[in-house]
């Protein structure tokens, strides 16, 4: 009996445990991402197949939401559906490589501000928003957008994720950058997008 | 003496149940049964309840934020399981190529551009945190029916609901340096409270992404998952092909976890079209149970050498080649008046190939294992050999992501020389495993299972209908 009396408690304190870890691990951008949050019903028939091809293909490693939160030109799109195409377990052919490199190219054109990337049940924020929204955009451009004198195009070539965190949350000292006061889940969502702006 | 050892549960964490069942248990079903039997309506309340609460825990936690569990790799990223399972814990290429490279994700092999040198990789790696190196698997909250039948005894029913396996991982790498680690603490196992550190290493990860070496020290199992997906032995059935479970009288998987360093070296043509990997491993193992060569009551040493050649022809598809030889020295009856020495030596050879048709559509396997051991007959004392060839097949049916239907047959032909004659054991298995989040991280599995021959040993027969069903956590 008493063997089983240890085993409940130690079962509840595992469970505790893993509660704790999934609290804390869980990015609140992923929390009920859904996999499908872009609406297309406006596009063009050809994009909205393009888009199903997509959100069947590009959603077997990550959420569809890695690719929607970060902006590629057409080239750099089909480059990055190439790398994935090649990724040792990837079931992604030629064919469907073109038909989503379009989807992407085409998307990333007409994206609603709103619903940049997939908004979520909690109403973050993307990191495109963010970006706005923390007034990065005072001193920082991307694509041209918000102040050119110290654009971030390809940061994310330049910069790895932990770098970029770094940058944010605590600026070098006397910098002209000052510190955020952005919650940690808004920090770890800028780092996803800006991590995303690579060279192309 | 000659103990069929077969685990009378399910369990996602296949392998190293099935191993620490056999080796440290080492019932014998009958025995096994009755324990059951005894314990099982106490058992059945207990279990019932922490069943209970966790299906609700998980109601008001989980399931309304669906996405709120992956384990640390993919935490680590943001990816899915399927990343690197095609459903956890089998591994696809690309698992197969994260692990070895020391735990960081391949890098893009295009045929004529710059290879990333590990440490590139290193650099790319998110920030090091807690909840990205750690990371928990409750397996097994599982119900299993079971019908068996051995020669001279009556027809026996059990039935059991049972938490199986919590597991704690902790693997990662160590932040700026090409040093990674992995260790296993293991708090429930086969339903039982008995914590213990099966696996905790360190290794060393070298080269680039095209052509890498590692080394690793430390607590090891043997054949965890190394090779392509026919040799891994975790499988989307509940129980491994038998020969890698412990049905011979000598067992294959010798748990000589104590201390092992292993060597490993990867090449990848570009794209990874081909794998090929080699790696060797030496183990040490002063308590090892060496028990099931003779008796108990024995003071053990056992060395052992592992060597396995895998090739990646294909997408997912892959061949591998096994060669194993184990030394299992031993001071029987330690102080007793029939104290002797015994010197046994076990070696397996193998081969395993597996062939994906289609996109990861349809998966087959096949795989076979010839032993060759030295025997003692436990009551004349005359040497003699046990040879054994086993082999299995198996169909895989991924009907769409983290769905798949399963069907194995598996034949083990087992000859002790100086018995009356060879024995065969058969087995089949149907199941069916279902991913019930998006991610791949919480798995359910039905299944069906037949399993019946003869002891090689004592000659009796036995048949067991099992029926099971089980449920896994990862986080
Ligand atoms: C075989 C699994 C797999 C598939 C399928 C897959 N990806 Fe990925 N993806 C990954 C992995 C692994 C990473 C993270 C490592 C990396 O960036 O190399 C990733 C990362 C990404 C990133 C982030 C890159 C960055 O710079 O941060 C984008 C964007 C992306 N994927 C887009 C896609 C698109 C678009 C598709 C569909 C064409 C797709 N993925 C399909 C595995 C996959
Ligand atoms: C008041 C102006 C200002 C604001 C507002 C500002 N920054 Fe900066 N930032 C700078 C300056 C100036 C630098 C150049 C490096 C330095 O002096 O530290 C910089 C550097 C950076 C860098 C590193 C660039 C590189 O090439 O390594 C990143 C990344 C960055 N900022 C991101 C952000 C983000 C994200 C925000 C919004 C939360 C932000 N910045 C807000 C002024 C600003």
């Amino acid at each position: 009996m008493k063997q089983h009396r240890f085993l409940s408690s130690s079962a509840l304190v595992a469970l505790a445990v893993v509660s704790g870890f999934a609290a804390q691990a869980a990015p609140p951008w992923r929390h009920g991402a859904p996999e499908s949050t872009v609406n297309v019903s406006t596009y063009p028939p050809d994009i909205q197949h393009a888009f199903r091809v997509f959100a069947g293909k590009c959603s077997e490693c990550h959420a569809l939401f890695l690719s929607l939160n970060v902006s590629r030109s057409e080239a750099g799109w089909k480059q990055e559906v190439r790398r994935m195409e090649d990724m040792a377990s990837s079931h992604i052919d030629d064919r469907d490589a073109g038909t989503i490199a379009k989807f992407l190219a085409y998307y990333d054109t007409h994206k609603p501000g709103e619903q940049n990337g997939a908004g979520n049940a909690e109403g973050m924020s993307t990191g495109r928003d963010l970006f706005d929204k923390l007034t990065c955009s005072a001193c920082h451009s991307i694509a041209g957008a918000g102040n050119n004198s110290f654009p971030l195009d390809g940061i994310g070539s330049r910069r790895t994720a932990s770098e970029l965190k770094q940058q944010i949350m605590s600026p070098v000292a006397g910098s002209a950058m000052p510190a955020t006061a952005a919650s940690q889940a808004e920090i770890d969502s800028l780092v996803l997008y800006l991590g995303g702006l690579k060279n192309r | 003496m000659g103990y069929i050892c077969q685990t009378k549960k399910s369990s996602a964490q296949a392998a190293f149940d099935i191993r620490r069942h056999c080796l440290r248990a080492k019932r014998v079903r009958s025995v096994d049964r009755a324990w059951i039997e005894k314990d099982q309506v106490m058992r059945f309340r207990s279990h019932l309840g922490i069943f209970l609460g966790a299906a609700v825990w998980l109601l008001l936690t989980a399931a309304p934020r669906y996405a709120l569990a992956a384990p640390q790799y993919a935490r680590r990223y943001h990816l899915k399981c399927y990343a690197c399972h095609t459903i956890a814990p089998v591994l696809n290429e690309q698992g197969y190529m994260f692990q070895r490279l020391g735990h960081h994700l391949p890098a893009s092999l295009e045929p004529n551009s710059q290879v990333e040198r590990i440490i590139d990789l290193v650099r790319k790696e998110p920030e090091w945190s807690l909840t990205n190196n750690a990371a928990m698997a409750v397996s097994d909250f599982s119900f299993s029916a079971q019908r068996s039948t051995t020669q001279g005894q009556a027809p026996s029913s059990t039935s059991a609901i049972q938490v199986g396996a919590w597991n704690a991982y902790f693997g990662g790498w160590i932040p700026n340096t090409q040093f990674f680690y992995y260790s296993e603490f293991d708090i429930v196992t086969n339903g039982q409270t008995n914590p213990n550190m099966p696996n905790a290493h360190i290794g060393y990860v070298g080269g680039n992404a095209k052509s890498s070496w590692y080394v690793t020290v430390g607590r090891e199992h043997l054949q965890v998952t190394e090779g392509t997906r026919a040799a891994e032995i975790y499988s989307l059935l509940p129980t491994a092909p038998l020969i890698f479970e412990n049905k011979g009288p000598t067992n294959f998987v010798l748990d000589q976890s104590p201390v092992a360093a292993e060597a490993g070296y990867t090449w990848s043509s570009s794209k990874y079209k081909d794998i090929f990997g080699v790696n060797l491993k030496v183990t040490n193992g002063d308590h090892a149970d060496g028990s099931e060569i003779l008796t108990s009551n024995s003071t053990k040493n056992s060395k052992d050498v592992w060597l396995d050649a895998d090739w990646w022809y294909a997408p997912e598809s892959g061949i591998s080649f096994v060669t194993y030889q184990g030394q299992k020295n031993q001071i029987q009856y330690t102080g007793l008046a029939n104290q002797f020495n015994y010197y046994g030596r076990i070696r397996r050879d193998g081969a395993f190939a597996n062939y994906m048709i289609g996109r990861n559509k349809v998966d087959l396997l096949t795989g076979y294992l010839h032993g060759n051991d030295d025997w003692e007959d436990p009551v004349t004392g005359a040497p003699a050999r046990y040879l054994s060839n086993g082999y299995f097949a198996e169909i895989d049916y991924y009907i769409q992501r983290g769905f798949a239907l399963a069907g194995r047959y598996d034949r083990l032909r087992q000859d002790v020389t100086s018995g009356v004659h060879p024995a065969n054991l058969e087995q089949w298995q149907t199941g069916v495993e279902k991913a019930f989040t998006s991610e791949g991280n919480i798995i359910g599995r039905v299944g069906v299972g037949n399993f019946h021959g003869i002891d090689p040993v004592a000659f009796t027969a036995t048949a067991t209908r099992t029926y099971e069903a089980d449920i896994q956590f990862n986080f």
